[in-house]
Protein backbone atom coordinates (compact mmCIF):
# COMPACT_ATOMS: atom_id res chain seq x y z
CA UNK A 1 0.00 0.00 0.00
CA UNK A 2 1.21 3.20 -0.91
CA UNK A 3 2.19 5.37 2.04
CA UNK A 4 1.91 2.64 4.90
CA UNK A 5 3.65 3.26 7.97
CA UNK A 6 3.23 -0.57 9.62
CA UNK A 7 3.51 -3.45 7.36
CA UNK A 8 2.18 -7.10 9.50
CA UNK A 9 2.67 -10.03 6.87
CA UNK A 10 1.53 -13.23 8.28
CA UNK A 11 1.61 -12.76 11.52
CA UNK A 12 0.73 -15.56 13.98
CA UNK A 13 0.57 -15.24 17.71
CA UNK A 14 0.53 -17.86 20.43
CA UNK A 15 -0.55 -17.74 24.00
CA UNK A 16 1.14 -21.07 25.60
CA UNK A 17 -1.19 -23.82 22.67
CA UNK A 18 -4.02 -21.09 22.34
CA UNK A 19 -3.37 -19.24 19.13
CA UNK A 20 -4.58 -15.78 19.68
CA UNK A 21 -4.03 -14.04 16.09
CA UNK A 22 -3.95 -15.91 12.42
CA UNK A 23 -2.13 -15.12 9.45
CA UNK A 24 -2.98 -11.40 9.84
CA UNK A 25 -1.77 -9.56 6.94
CA UNK A 26 -2.12 -5.72 6.67
CA UNK A 27 -0.73 -2.54 5.61
CA UNK A 28 -1.72 0.23 8.07
CA UNK A 29 -1.90 4.04 6.26
CA UNK A 30 1.18 6.75 7.64
CA UNK A 31 -1.15 9.66 9.25
CA UNK A 32 -4.72 7.84 9.63
CA UNK A 33 -6.52 6.65 11.77
CA UNK A 34 -7.54 2.60 11.63
CA UNK A 35 -10.32 1.20 13.84
CA UNK A 36 -9.90 -2.50 15.02
CA UNK A 37 -13.28 -3.76 15.57
CA UNK A 38 -14.63 -7.08 16.38
CA UNK A 39 -16.50 -9.13 19.41
CA UNK A 40 -14.50 -9.74 22.87
CA UNK A 41 -11.75 -11.64 22.07
CA UNK A 42 -11.19 -11.50 18.83
CA UNK A 43 -7.31 -10.36 19.12
CA UNK A 44 -8.02 -6.76 18.62
CA UNK A 45 -6.30 -5.70 21.57
CA UNK A 46 -3.53 -8.65 21.19
CA UNK A 47 -2.93 -7.67 17.64
CA UNK A 48 -2.65 -3.78 18.67
CA UNK A 49 -0.24 -4.79 21.73
CA UNK A 50 1.84 -7.00 18.77
CA UNK A 51 2.79 -3.25 17.44
CA UNK A 52 4.90 -1.92 20.34
CA UNK A 53 5.87 -5.59 21.45
CA UNK A 54 3.67 -5.15 24.53
CA UNK A 55 2.85 -8.89 24.67
CA UNK A 56 7.18 -9.38 25.25
CA UNK A 57 6.08 -9.09 28.66
CA UNK A 58 3.96 -11.98 28.95
CA UNK A 59 4.52 -15.43 29.79
CA UNK A 60 4.44 -18.39 27.10
CA UNK A 61 3.64 -15.73 23.73
CA UNK A 62 5.19 -17.22 21.11
CA UNK A 63 5.05 -14.91 17.70
CA UNK A 64 5.28 -15.51 13.87
CA UNK A 65 5.39 -13.48 10.57
CA UNK A 66 6.57 -9.81 10.75
CA UNK A 67 6.14 -6.13 11.83
CA UNK A 68 7.91 -3.52 10.26
CA UNK A 69 7.88 0.20 10.60
CA UNK A 70 9.14 2.29 8.27
CA UNK A 71 10.08 -0.70 7.19
CA UNK A 72 12.33 -1.75 9.90
CA UNK A 73 11.08 -5.35 11.18
CA UNK A 74 10.39 -5.05 15.02
CA UNK A 75 11.34 -8.10 16.00
CA UNK A 76 14.35 -8.43 14.68
CA UNK A 77 17.12 -9.59 16.83
CA UNK A 78 18.86 -6.52 18.56
CA UNK A 79 15.84 -3.99 18.03
CA UNK A 80 16.04 -1.45 21.23
CA UNK A 81 12.63 -2.00 22.99
CA UNK A 82 12.66 0.62 24.76
CA UNK A 83 13.44 3.25 21.75
CA UNK A 84 11.02 0.75 19.57
CA UNK A 85 8.22 1.59 22.72
CA UNK A 86 9.44 5.72 22.71
CA UNK A 87 8.34 6.01 19.11
CA UNK A 88 4.84 4.19 19.52
CA UNK A 89 2.92 5.81 22.06
CA UNK A 90 -0.25 3.74 24.03
CA UNK A 91 -2.94 5.24 25.64
CA UNK A 92 -4.96 2.58 27.58
CA UNK A 93 -8.63 2.09 28.70
CA UNK A 94 -8.15 3.55 31.95
CA UNK A 95 -6.33 6.59 32.46
CA UNK A 96 -3.36 5.77 34.33
CA UNK A 97 -1.61 9.47 35.97
CA UNK A 98 1.27 8.85 38.04
CA UNK A 99 0.45 10.46 41.27
CA UNK A 100 2.13 13.43 40.68
CA UNK A 101 1.60 17.29 40.00
CA UNK A 102 0.34 17.78 35.84
CA UNK A 103 3.60 19.09 34.86
CA UNK A 104 5.88 16.33 36.18
CA UNK A 105 3.60 13.75 34.54
CA UNK A 106 4.38 14.97 31.64
CA UNK A 107 7.60 16.06 31.94
CA UNK A 108 8.55 12.83 32.95
CA UNK A 109 9.35 11.16 29.70
CA UNK A 110 11.35 13.46 28.29
CA UNK A 111 13.30 14.01 31.56
CA UNK A 112 14.16 10.27 31.88
CA UNK A 113 14.81 10.00 27.99
CA UNK A 114 16.75 13.16 27.88
CA UNK A 115 15.51 15.10 25.93
CA UNK A 116 16.48 18.73 26.98
CA UNK A 117 17.14 20.79 29.54
CA UNK A 118 14.80 22.53 32.17
CA UNK A 119 13.73 25.60 29.71
CA UNK A 120 13.41 22.95 26.51
CA UNK A 121 11.20 20.39 29.38
CA UNK A 122 9.17 22.97 30.24
CA UNK A 123 8.56 24.05 26.50
CA UNK A 124 8.06 20.23 25.69
CA UNK A 125 5.31 20.34 28.55
CA UNK A 126 3.18 23.10 26.96
CA UNK A 127 3.16 22.16 23.64
CA UNK A 128 2.20 17.96 24.62
CA UNK A 129 -0.67 19.51 26.61
CA UNK A 130 -1.79 22.06 24.06
CA UNK A 131 -1.71 19.28 21.31
CA UNK A 132 -3.51 17.18 23.76
CA UNK A 133 -6.45 19.83 23.99
CA UNK A 134 -5.57 20.11 27.63
CA UNK A 135 -3.51 23.26 28.16
CA UNK A 136 -6.15 25.82 28.61
CA UNK A 137 -7.79 23.53 31.17
CA UNK A 138 -4.80 23.22 33.21
CA UNK A 139 -1.82 25.86 32.42
CA UNK A 140 -3.03 27.41 35.71
CA UNK A 141 -2.58 24.51 37.89
CA UNK A 142 0.41 22.68 36.81
CA UNK A 143 1.63 22.05 39.78
CA UNK A 144 -1.43 20.53 41.45
CA UNK A 145 -1.93 17.16 41.55
CA UNK A 146 -2.66 14.75 38.50
CA UNK A 147 -5.43 12.59 40.13
CA UNK A 148 -6.88 15.94 40.73
CA UNK A 149 -8.23 16.02 37.30
CA UNK A 150 -11.71 14.55 36.17
CA UNK A 151 -11.76 11.28 33.88
CA UNK A 152 -11.80 13.03 30.74
CA UNK A 153 -8.67 15.39 31.68
CA UNK A 154 -6.84 12.31 33.29
CA UNK A 155 -7.06 10.44 29.61
CA UNK A 156 -5.90 13.33 27.72
CA UNK A 157 -2.87 13.71 29.96
CA UNK A 158 -1.88 10.13 29.44
CA UNK A 159 -2.30 11.36 25.66
CA UNK A 160 -0.52 14.89 25.95
CA UNK A 161 2.09 12.40 28.09
CA UNK A 162 2.57 10.21 25.46
CA UNK A 163 3.09 12.85 23.04
CA UNK A 164 6.18 14.25 24.94
CA UNK A 165 8.68 11.45 24.32
CA UNK A 166 8.05 12.66 20.57
CA UNK A 167 5.97 8.97 18.65
CA UNK A 168 4.90 9.18 15.06
CA UNK A 169 2.38 5.96 16.04
CA UNK A 170 -0.12 6.12 18.90
CA UNK A 171 -2.17 3.08 19.59
CA UNK A 172 -5.48 3.30 21.77
CA UNK A 173 -6.89 0.32 23.67
CA UNK A 174 -10.78 1.34 24.41
CA UNK A 175 -9.72 5.07 24.91
CA UNK A 176 -12.52 6.78 26.12
CA UNK A 177 -14.90 3.41 27.05
CA UNK A 178 -15.16 4.67 30.59
CA UNK A 179 -16.10 8.35 30.05
CA UNK A 180 -19.31 10.53 29.78
CA UNK A 181 -20.20 11.90 26.22
CA UNK A 182 -18.87 14.97 26.77
CA UNK A 183 -15.54 13.73 27.83
CA UNK A 184 -15.27 11.17 24.70
CA UNK A 185 -16.68 13.93 22.03
CA UNK A 186 -13.47 15.50 23.32
CA UNK A 187 -11.18 12.16 22.75
CA UNK A 188 -12.71 11.82 20.01
CA UNK A 189 -11.97 15.57 18.34
CA UNK A 190 -8.50 15.41 19.66
CA UNK A 191 -7.67 11.84 17.51
CA UNK A 192 -8.95 14.14 14.51
CA UNK A 193 -6.97 16.62 15.16
CA UNK A 194 -3.65 14.51 16.00
CA UNK A 195 -4.07 12.21 13.13
CA UNK A 196 -2.55 15.30 11.02
CA UNK A 197 0.68 14.10 12.78
CA UNK A 198 0.45 10.66 13.83
CA UNK A 199 -0.93 7.39 12.67
CA UNK A 200 -3.23 6.17 15.07
CA UNK A 201 -4.74 3.24 15.94
CA UNK A 202 -7.93 2.95 18.01
CA UNK A 203 -9.31 -0.67 19.45
CA UNK A 204 -12.93 0.41 20.34
CA UNK A 205 -16.24 -1.65 20.97
CA UNK A 206 -17.78 1.46 20.29
CA UNK A 207 -18.99 0.64 16.12
CA UNK A 208 -20.28 4.37 15.85
CA UNK A 209 -17.21 5.70 17.46
CA UNK A 210 -15.39 3.95 14.91
CA UNK A 211 -17.43 4.75 12.06
CA UNK A 212 -17.15 8.75 13.25
CA UNK A 213 -13.15 8.79 14.30
CA UNK A 214 -11.53 6.35 11.72
CA UNK A 215 -10.54 6.34 8.17
CA UNK A 216 -9.86 2.74 7.60
CA UNK A 217 -11.89 0.06 9.98
CA UNK A 218 -10.52 -3.79 10.65
CA UNK A 219 -12.84 -6.43 11.58
CA UNK A 220 -11.33 -8.94 13.66
CA UNK A 221 -12.96 -12.21 14.37
CA UNK A 222 -11.50 -15.13 16.45
CA UNK A 223 -8.10 -13.75 15.96
CA UNK A 224 -8.76 -13.86 12.22
CA UNK A 225 -8.77 -10.80 10.34
CA UNK A 226 -11.82 -10.66 8.23
CA UNK A 227 -12.09 -7.42 6.66
CA UNK A 228 -9.99 -4.64 6.07
CA UNK A 229 -11.03 -0.89 4.02
CA UNK A 230 -11.87 2.29 4.25
CA UNK A 231 -14.44 2.90 7.43
CA UNK A 232 -17.29 4.67 5.03
CA UNK A 233 -17.09 1.38 2.69
CA UNK A 234 -17.64 -0.75 5.81
CA UNK A 235 -20.48 0.81 7.39
CA UNK A 236 -22.16 1.42 4.41
CA UNK A 237 -21.36 -1.76 2.29
CA UNK A 238 -19.35 -4.11 3.56
CA UNK A 239 -17.72 -7.07 1.09
CA UNK A 240 -17.89 -9.69 3.16
CA UNK A 241 -20.94 -11.35 5.00
CA UNK A 242 -19.45 -11.70 8.62
CA UNK A 243 -18.78 -7.98 9.02
CA UNK A 244 -22.50 -6.99 7.54
CA UNK A 245 -23.75 -9.57 10.80
CA UNK A 246 -21.21 -7.58 13.32
CA UNK A 247 -21.36 -3.84 12.11
CA UNK A 248 -25.68 -4.35 11.91
CA UNK A 249 -25.83 -6.21 15.61
CA UNK A 250 -26.53 -9.70 14.01
CA UNK A 251 -24.19 -11.38 16.18
CA UNK A 252 -21.04 -10.52 18.11
CA UNK B 1 -34.62 -9.07 8.46
CA UNK B 2 -35.74 -11.25 11.73
CA UNK B 3 -32.28 -11.82 12.82
CA UNK B 4 -30.77 -8.91 15.22
CA UNK B 5 -29.93 -9.39 18.22
CA UNK B 6 -32.08 -6.35 19.26
CA UNK B 7 -35.63 -7.92 18.40
CA UNK B 8 -36.97 -4.57 19.07
CA UNK B 9 -34.98 -3.05 16.05
CA UNK B 10 -36.06 -5.94 13.83
CA UNK B 11 -39.93 -5.31 14.78
CA UNK B 12 -39.21 -1.74 13.86
CA UNK B 13 -37.81 -2.56 10.67
CA UNK B 14 -40.69 -4.83 9.76
CA UNK B 15 -43.39 -2.42 10.60
CA UNK B 16 -41.24 0.10 8.15
CA UNK B 17 -41.64 -2.55 5.27
CA UNK B 18 -45.46 -3.27 6.42
CA UNK B 19 -46.23 0.43 5.97
CA UNK B 20 -44.39 0.85 2.77
CA UNK B 21 -46.18 -1.90 1.31
CA UNK B 22 -49.39 -0.61 2.54
CA UNK B 23 -48.71 2.90 1.42
CA UNK B 24 -48.05 0.89 -2.00
CA UNK B 25 -51.10 -1.17 -2.35
CA UNK B 26 -53.11 2.35 -2.02
CA UNK B 27 -50.84 4.59 -4.35
CA UNK B 28 -51.25 1.51 -7.12
CA UNK B 29 -54.89 1.73 -6.58
CA UNK B 30 -55.45 5.70 -6.48
CA UNK B 31 -53.74 5.45 -10.12
CA UNK B 32 -55.23 2.77 -11.45
CA UNK B 33 -58.85 4.18 -10.11
CA UNK B 34 -58.02 8.13 -12.09
CA UNK B 35 -56.82 6.02 -15.04
CA UNK B 36 -60.13 4.45 -14.75
CA UNK B 37 -62.39 7.18 -14.02
CA UNK B 38 -60.85 9.20 -16.81
CA UNK B 39 -61.24 6.40 -19.56
CA UNK B 40 -64.82 6.40 -18.36
CA UNK B 41 -65.38 9.75 -17.69
CA UNK B 42 -66.62 8.89 -14.05
CA UNK B 43 -67.04 11.97 -11.92
CA UNK B 44 -67.70 10.01 -8.80
CA UNK B 45 -64.51 8.03 -9.20
CA UNK B 46 -62.58 10.84 -9.80
CA UNK B 47 -63.61 12.46 -6.82
CA UNK B 48 -63.30 9.50 -4.61
CA UNK B 49 -59.61 9.53 -5.85
CA UNK B 50 -59.52 13.43 -4.73
CA UNK B 51 -60.78 12.45 -1.02
CA UNK B 52 -58.26 9.35 -0.68
CA UNK B 53 -54.94 11.12 -0.94
CA UNK B 54 -55.45 12.41 2.45
CA UNK B 55 -54.80 8.61 3.63
CA UNK B 56 -51.91 8.40 0.94
CA UNK B 57 -50.61 12.01 3.05
CA UNK B 58 -51.23 10.61 6.41
CA UNK B 59 -49.37 7.27 5.25
CA UNK B 60 -46.24 10.14 4.08
CA UNK B 61 -46.10 11.56 7.23
CA UNK B 62 -46.28 8.02 9.01
CA UNK B 63 -43.14 6.66 7.24
CA UNK B 64 -41.05 9.64 7.34
CA UNK B 65 -41.49 10.14 11.43
CA UNK B 66 -40.69 6.44 11.63
CA UNK B 67 -37.54 6.62 9.53
CA UNK B 68 -36.17 9.52 11.21
CA UNK B 69 -36.51 7.71 14.57
CA UNK B 70 -34.89 4.62 13.44
CA UNK B 71 -32.21 7.09 12.69
CA UNK B 72 -31.92 8.88 15.35
CA UNK B 73 -32.38 6.02 17.87
CA UNK B 74 -31.23 2.71 15.95
CA UNK B 75 -27.87 4.78 14.26
CA UNK B 76 -28.42 1.77 11.27
CA UNK B 77 -25.44 0.74 9.26
CA UNK B 78 -24.82 -1.41 5.78
CA UNK B 79 -28.07 -2.98 4.68
CA UNK B 80 -30.13 -1.59 7.56
CA UNK B 81 -29.30 1.82 6.70
CA UNK B 82 -29.78 1.65 2.76
CA UNK B 83 -33.13 -0.03 3.50
CA UNK B 84 -33.97 2.82 5.78
CA UNK B 85 -32.93 5.59 3.10
CA UNK B 86 -34.66 4.13 0.33
CA UNK B 87 -38.14 3.71 2.33
CA UNK B 88 -37.24 7.55 2.88
CA UNK B 89 -36.62 8.07 -1.19
CA UNK B 90 -39.57 5.58 -2.33
CA UNK B 91 -42.18 7.06 0.50
CA UNK B 92 -41.70 10.46 -1.18
CA UNK B 93 -41.89 8.73 -5.05
CA UNK B 94 -45.36 7.27 -3.64
CA UNK B 95 -46.67 10.50 -2.46
CA UNK B 96 -45.53 12.46 -5.64
CA UNK B 97 -47.75 9.43 -7.58
CA UNK B 98 -50.48 10.04 -5.31
CA UNK B 99 -50.33 14.04 -5.81
CA UNK B 100 -50.38 13.04 -9.56
CA UNK B 101 -53.29 10.72 -9.31
CA UNK B 102 -55.03 13.77 -8.05
CA UNK B 103 -53.73 15.69 -10.43
CA UNK B 104 -55.53 13.52 -12.77
CA UNK B 105 -58.49 13.05 -11.48
CA UNK B 106 -59.14 16.90 -10.60
CA UNK B 107 -59.77 17.24 -14.75
CA UNK B 108 -61.58 14.46 -15.50
CA UNK B 109 -65.26 16.82 -14.81
CA UNK B 110 -63.83 19.45 -17.01
CA UNK B 111 -63.32 17.02 -19.81
CA UNK B 112 -67.01 15.96 -19.44
CA UNK B 113 -68.64 17.76 -22.38
CA UNK B 114 -65.54 16.70 -24.70
CA UNK B 115 -65.81 12.63 -23.93
CA UNK B 116 -64.15 11.54 -27.43
CA UNK B 117 -61.16 13.74 -26.88
CA UNK B 118 -59.66 11.43 -25.04
CA UNK B 119 -60.22 8.72 -26.72
CA UNK B 120 -58.30 10.28 -29.62
CA UNK B 121 -55.18 10.45 -27.65
CA UNK B 122 -52.45 7.68 -26.59
CA UNK B 123 -53.80 7.92 -22.96
CA UNK B 124 -55.13 4.72 -22.22
CA UNK B 125 -51.61 3.15 -23.89
CA UNK B 126 -50.01 5.06 -21.65
CA UNK B 127 -52.20 4.34 -18.78
CA UNK B 128 -51.36 0.88 -19.23
CA UNK B 129 -47.48 1.13 -19.68
CA UNK B 130 -47.29 3.45 -16.72
CA UNK B 131 -49.82 1.21 -13.87
CA UNK B 132 -47.16 -1.96 -15.23
CA UNK B 133 -44.27 -0.13 -14.34
CA UNK B 134 -45.43 1.04 -10.99
CA UNK B 135 -46.17 -2.81 -10.35
CA UNK B 136 -42.92 -3.92 -11.31
CA UNK B 137 -41.05 -1.37 -9.77
CA UNK B 138 -42.64 -1.99 -6.40
CA UNK B 139 -42.14 -5.80 -7.02
CA UNK B 140 -38.25 -4.91 -8.00
CA UNK B 141 -38.25 -2.89 -4.60
CA UNK B 142 -39.87 -4.99 -2.22
CA UNK B 143 -37.51 -7.92 -3.57
CA UNK B 144 -34.69 -6.31 -4.10
CA UNK B 145 -34.37 -7.67 -7.75
CA UNK B 146 -32.21 -5.73 -10.05
CA UNK B 147 -33.38 -7.79 -12.94
CA UNK B 148 -36.97 -6.49 -12.52
CA UNK B 149 -35.56 -2.90 -11.71
CA UNK B 150 -34.09 -3.39 -15.38
CA UNK B 151 -37.24 -4.58 -17.26
CA UNK B 152 -39.17 -0.99 -15.27
CA UNK B 153 -35.99 1.41 -16.69
CA UNK B 154 -35.87 0.47 -19.80
CA UNK B 155 -39.93 0.85 -20.85
CA UNK B 156 -39.58 4.98 -19.48
CA UNK B 157 -38.64 5.86 -23.06
CA UNK B 158 -41.97 4.08 -24.24
CA UNK B 159 -44.09 6.52 -22.11
CA UNK B 160 -41.68 9.69 -22.95
CA UNK B 161 -42.46 8.85 -26.59
CA UNK B 162 -46.34 8.68 -26.12
CA UNK B 163 -46.45 11.93 -24.61
CA UNK B 164 -44.57 13.39 -27.51
CA UNK B 165 -47.06 12.13 -29.33
CA UNK B 166 -50.16 13.12 -27.03
CA UNK B 167 -48.38 16.78 -27.37
CA UNK B 168 -47.90 16.53 -31.05
CA UNK B 169 -51.42 15.65 -31.53
CA UNK B 170 -53.64 17.57 -29.09
CA UNK B 171 -51.55 21.17 -30.66
CA UNK B 172 -52.73 19.97 -33.69
CA UNK B 173 -56.12 19.80 -32.27
CA UNK B 174 -56.13 23.26 -30.83
CA UNK B 175 -55.03 24.63 -33.97
CA UNK B 176 -57.92 23.38 -36.00
CA UNK B 177 -60.55 23.23 -32.93
CA UNK B 178 -60.08 26.78 -31.03
CA UNK B 179 -63.17 25.18 -29.31
CA UNK B 180 -61.24 22.69 -27.50
CA UNK B 181 -58.13 24.33 -26.31
CA UNK B 182 -59.30 24.17 -22.91
CA UNK B 183 -60.01 20.19 -22.96
CA UNK B 184 -56.94 19.96 -24.91
CA UNK B 185 -54.66 21.95 -22.65
CA UNK B 186 -55.98 19.39 -19.66
CA UNK B 187 -55.37 16.31 -21.55
CA UNK B 188 -51.78 17.55 -22.30
CA UNK B 189 -51.49 17.86 -18.14
CA UNK B 190 -52.84 14.45 -17.80
CA UNK B 191 -49.96 13.45 -20.25
CA UNK B 192 -47.52 15.28 -18.05
CA UNK B 193 -48.53 13.63 -15.08
CA UNK B 194 -49.03 9.82 -16.85
CA UNK B 195 -45.68 10.23 -17.88
CA UNK B 196 -44.68 11.39 -14.32
CA UNK B 197 -45.94 8.40 -13.00
CA UNK B 198 -43.57 6.42 -15.18
CA UNK B 199 -41.13 8.71 -13.97
CA UNK B 200 -41.54 7.94 -9.84
CA UNK B 201 -41.29 4.27 -10.99
CA UNK B 202 -38.51 4.69 -12.34
CA UNK B 203 -36.77 6.21 -9.26
CA UNK B 204 -37.94 3.09 -7.38
CA UNK B 205 -36.66 0.91 -9.76
CA UNK B 206 -33.24 2.78 -9.80
CA UNK B 207 -33.80 2.44 -5.32
CA UNK B 208 -34.35 -1.23 -5.34
CA UNK B 209 -30.54 -1.48 -7.36
CA UNK B 210 -29.60 0.78 -4.14
CA UNK B 211 -31.03 -1.87 -1.73
CA UNK B 212 -29.42 -4.63 -3.65
CA UNK B 213 -26.01 -3.57 -4.51
CA UNK B 214 -25.32 -0.31 -2.93
CA UNK B 215 -25.13 1.27 -6.08
CA UNK B 216 -26.10 4.85 -6.68
CA UNK B 217 -27.51 4.62 -10.54
CA UNK B 218 -29.78 7.70 -10.17
CA UNK B 219 -28.73 10.69 -13.11
CA UNK B 220 -26.43 7.82 -14.87
CA UNK B 221 -28.92 6.33 -17.55
CA UNK B 222 -28.63 2.75 -15.51
CA UNK B 223 -30.32 -0.10 -17.57
CA UNK B 224 -30.72 2.02 -21.01
CA UNK B 225 -29.29 -0.12 -23.66
CA UNK B 226 -26.70 2.40 -24.40
CA UNK B 227 -24.93 2.35 -21.32
CA UNK B 228 -22.50 0.17 -19.20
CA UNK B 229 -23.90 -2.02 -16.14
CA UNK B 230 -23.17 1.59 -13.58
CA UNK B 231 -25.08 3.68 -16.04
CA UNK B 232 -22.00 5.15 -18.10
CA UNK B 233 -22.19 5.88 -21.42
CA UNK B 234 -20.69 2.78 -23.18
CA UNK B 235 -17.49 2.89 -25.31
CA UNK B 236 -18.45 3.27 -28.80
CA UNK B 237 -17.27 0.38 -30.73
CA UNK B 238 -13.95 0.20 -32.91
CA UNK B 239 -14.02 1.90 -36.20
CA UNK B 240 -14.62 -1.15 -38.75
CA UNK B 241 -16.57 -3.57 -36.51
Amino acid sequence: MKNSKISIENLNLFYGKKQALRDISLEIPEKKVTALIGPSGCGKSTFLRSLNRMNDLINGVRITGSVRIDDEDIYARGVDVVHLRRRIGMVFQKSNPFPKSIFENVAYGPRINGLGGRQEIAELVEQSLRQAALWDEVKDRLKESALGLSGGQQQRLCIARSLAVGPDILLMDEPASALDPIATAKIEELIFELKSRYTILIVTHNLQQAARVSDYTAFFYLGELVEFGKTRGIFTNPANERTEKYVTGKFG
Amino acid sequence: MTDHILKRFDEELDKLGNRILKMSALVQQQVTDAIDALLRGDVALAAQVIEGDDKVDLYDTKIEKHCMRLLALQAPVAMDLRTVLSALSVNRNLERMGDAAVNIAERIHLLQQHGDIVSRTHVREMGEVATAMIKDALTAFTEADVSIARSVVVRDNIIDEQDQQNFDLLTDIMRGHPDLVEAASHLLMISRNLERLADEATNIAEEAVFVADAKIVKHRGWGRPDRSEDGDVAAPAPAGE
